[in-house]
């Protein structure tokens, strides 16, 4: 058993070394390919040519691969819809990408390759601290960076060179908190947050909502990501005698706190993540608990929409008849390349340099885009999305998302 | 006081998963003594057969059950046969083994996500999993009661094997002294590929457990596999009951102090135990006195 004793020690340091390996991934180099030639930016009025590098950073390897592998397929489609769509423009856009890891850390390497080593002056990322850690960098690498999947309001002024194209939480858990307080009554709010940066973020977001509107949170409970088990959570909840739940989680931790909150049969309303709401594996997995149960989400682009069909057939085809994951998020990283053209084309129209400031300065000029998922398309001067958020509400969970109804559309005003 | 009777209640279900894990990790660290992290994914094999078996071809689910067990037993036997065994043979050191059960770990997981990919899969609710029934203040749900099941029978039948049978005896003689084992004639390649079989048989218990609670993922179970090394080090290396009950201790640890702690101190509870465990008690639960480390 010495021998055992000694290996365990060793065990402790070998784990701690995998853990660190493990956050080190490969970069990847999908899209379209790239001559990271951008020296025909700008020039003379109305004039484009060359070719423009747009960076994509996702977590290509790790526990996120999955959803950051389908955000960079659907930015791939963007680019290539949007090259056709602006030929006679006369540029062309590529896509490098960047595995981010879903780190800080991968973050700040990430866009150090895309726009420092690399070419790019417009980048689209997701996850917040990915979002956050580039940010720091944007100014000094004269890049616009495009937020396409993070929704943590800390990333609200978070770079003057930071656009988000995905509305943020700020903007969608107030206008589920409003709705509850406002609209159905609610007094007396729960949180269950996922215990990482986003949920504390989303909870204090739904928590000043909420009491802004009228209600009031009588009890905060986080669980850890991946959690099997959230029944101690609820029970504590349950005891503070809530009229309103919010669950703020990822998938897997999200339908341990369902099957709780189910188990302790409470009566209340319930309103959940996006990302939760929208899961096939949590709304299979949680039976009847999601019945009525409300998100919020911006703008949604259904497989109703023909282009959104096309690309989800596409999809399929192209990877052994799976659906990509969390589809609402997939608008963002599609569009994203038609933003980046038509902001090129008008600049040049203009006789502007190309660079990130440029870019970045048009974005949050007010200018209207219309792009083939989201519609229209407008910044503010902050750099937010000015979308209407609409509030969902899940009739049945064993049918597809698309039978949720939208009952409310809010204009946020904060 | 409704509210602390529900967290032991609770408390006691989620440590019956930690126990479990920890006592099929202990046997074969006892046994082999390769700290076989890896070991956690014969519960994600077999949480994603009983999602295959269940979700997908409708199977019976005690057919279901039986063949996902077992393919958590036999993923652990591929583990020895294919990894351990050859390095085993090399004369390949503890650390050695060690950054090959890692390796392993990340290996598979990934095999897996690369094959099926990373979304989780949920088993369709059903009205039998939604069953509930109120015992004075506290709630009994389906999944608790089966947890209980498995768990007793597990702990029985592996109680028969280890001392019915000559396979679970030698267990015992080899953990002991592999040489002593040796000279006595026992074939120690085929009591660890044994040893490999029945402990990652009781991960898969845990992982059909797991797949009837929670959407599995590739990556699941790394955190159940830290309380399971946890447990072992409380209830002792060698003692598998020990690993058991302290399995459950941890479950009620963790659970009761949300009573008295707000939720994100929780797993702070669990490690002050733990470190208090090692600083005080470094031979766990057990009786034994324990290793000395120079």
């Amino acid at each position: 058993m010495r021998k055992v004793a000694r290996a365990m020690m060793a065990g402790g340091i070998a784990v701690a070394a995998t853990i660190a390996l493990v956050g080190c991934g490969p970069s990847s180099n999908g899209g379209t390919g790239s001559n990271g030639d951008n020296s025909n930016s700008g020039g003379e009025a109305g004039v484009c040519s060359g070719t423009y590098e747009m960076g994509a950073l996702f977590p290509l390897s790790g526990s996120a691969a999955a959803l950051g592998q389908d955000f960079l397929t659907f930015a791939e489609y963007g680019v290539e819809a949007a090259n056709e769509a602006y030929a006679d423009a006369g540029f062309q856009i590529s896509l490098k990408a960047e595995d981010s890891l879903g780190t800080t850390e991968g973050g700040v390497s990430g866009i150090n390759r895309l726009a420092g080593v690399g070419d790019a002056v417009f980048v689209i990322m997701a996850w917040s601290s990915v979002v956050q850690a580039a940010a720091t960098l944007a100014a000094e690498l004269d890049v616009t960076i495009v937020n396409s999947g993070a929704g943590d309001s800390f990333l609200v002024d978070a770079s003057p060179n930071l656009v988000s194209l995905m509305p943020l939480n700020v903007q969608k858990n107030g206008a589920g908190a409003y709705y509850l307080a406002s609209e159905k009554g609610a007094k007396r709010g729960a949180v269950i947050y996922v215990d990482n940066a986003s949920g504390h973020s989303a909870e204090d977001d739904f928590s000043t909502a909420f009491g802004a509107a009228g209600g009031e949170v009588v009890e905060v409970q986080s669980i850890k990501p991946d959690a099997v088990d959230a029944a101690p959570q609820v029970a504590k909840i349950a005891a503070a005698n809530p009229d309103t739940i919010y669950v703020m989680t990822l998938a897997s931790e999200g339908a341990s706190a369902l099957n709780a909150i189910r188990d302790a049969n409470l009566d209340v309303h319930l309103i959940v993540d996006t990302g939760v709401g929208q899961a096939e594996s949590v709304r299979t997995s949680t039976g009847e608990v999601l019945k009525g149960a409300l998100y919020s989400q911006s703008r949604s682009v259904g497989i109703d929409d023909p282009t959104m069909a096309g690309l989800v057939e596409r999809y399929r085809s192209e990877n052994g008849g799976n659906d990509p994951s969390v589809l609402s998020y997939m608008p963002y990283q599609y569009d994203s390349a038609f933003v980046l053209a038509e902001t090129i084309k008008n600049l040049c129209d203009a006789g502007e340099e190309v660079t990130g400031k440029s870019v970045t300065d048009f974005l949050r000029s007010g200018h209207t885009f219309e792009v083939p998922l989201l519609g229209e398309v407008s910044f503010d001067e902050r750099g937010l999305v000015n979308f209407p958020i609409e509030i969902y509400e899940i009739a049945d969970s064993s049918d597809p998302i698309a039978s949720d109804e939208v009952v409310e559309t809010i204009v946020p005003s904060w | 006081m409704d509210l602390l009777f529900q967290l032991i209640k609770s408390g006691l279900v989620l440590g019956l998963l930690y126990g479990l894990l920890a006592y099929g990790l202990n046997l074969i660290v006892a046994v082999t003594g390769v700290l076989h992290f890896a070991y956690v994914f014969s519960a994600t094999a077999a949480a994603y057969t009983f999602w295959w078996t269940v979700a997908v071809f409708a199977l019976p689910m005690w057919l279901a059950v039986i063949i996902s067990i077992v393919v958590g037993g036999v993923v652990g036997l591929l583990m020895y046969w294919l990894i351990y065994q050859p390095l085993i043979r090399v004369g390949a050191t503890e650390n050695v083994l060690l950054v090959a059960s890692l390796s392993l770990l990340t290996l598979t997981q990934s095999l897996l996500a690369m094959l099926v990919g990373s979304n989780p899969r949920g088993l369709p609710a059903t009205p039998f999993m939604e069953f509930r029934f109120s015992l004075g203040p506290v709630t009994i749900h389906t999944w608790d009661i089966l947890a209980l099941v498995a768990s007793v029978a597990l702990l029985i039948s592996l109680w028969f094997f280890q001392n019915k049978t000559a396979v679970g005896l030698s267990f015992r003689a080899v953990g002991d002294n592999v040489d002593r084992a040796v000279t006595l004639g026992i074939r120690t390649r085929s009591v660890f590929a044994w040893a490999f079989f029945v402990g990652s048989i009781v991960a898969g218990v845990g992982g059909v457990l797991l797949a009837l609670r929670t959407p599995i993922a590739p990556t699941m179970g790394f955190h159940l596999l830290v309380f399971a090394v946890i447990a072992l080090i409380m209830g002792g290396i060698g003692s598998m009951p020990g690993a058991f009950v302290a399995g459950v201790f941890l479950g009620l640890v963790e659970n009761v102090s949300y009573f008295f702690l707000p939720s994100e101190w929780a797993h702070f509870a669990l490690y002050v135990v733990l470190f208090l465990f090692i600083l005080l008690r470094p031979q766990g639960f057990s009786l034994a006195k324990g290793a000395r480390v120079a």
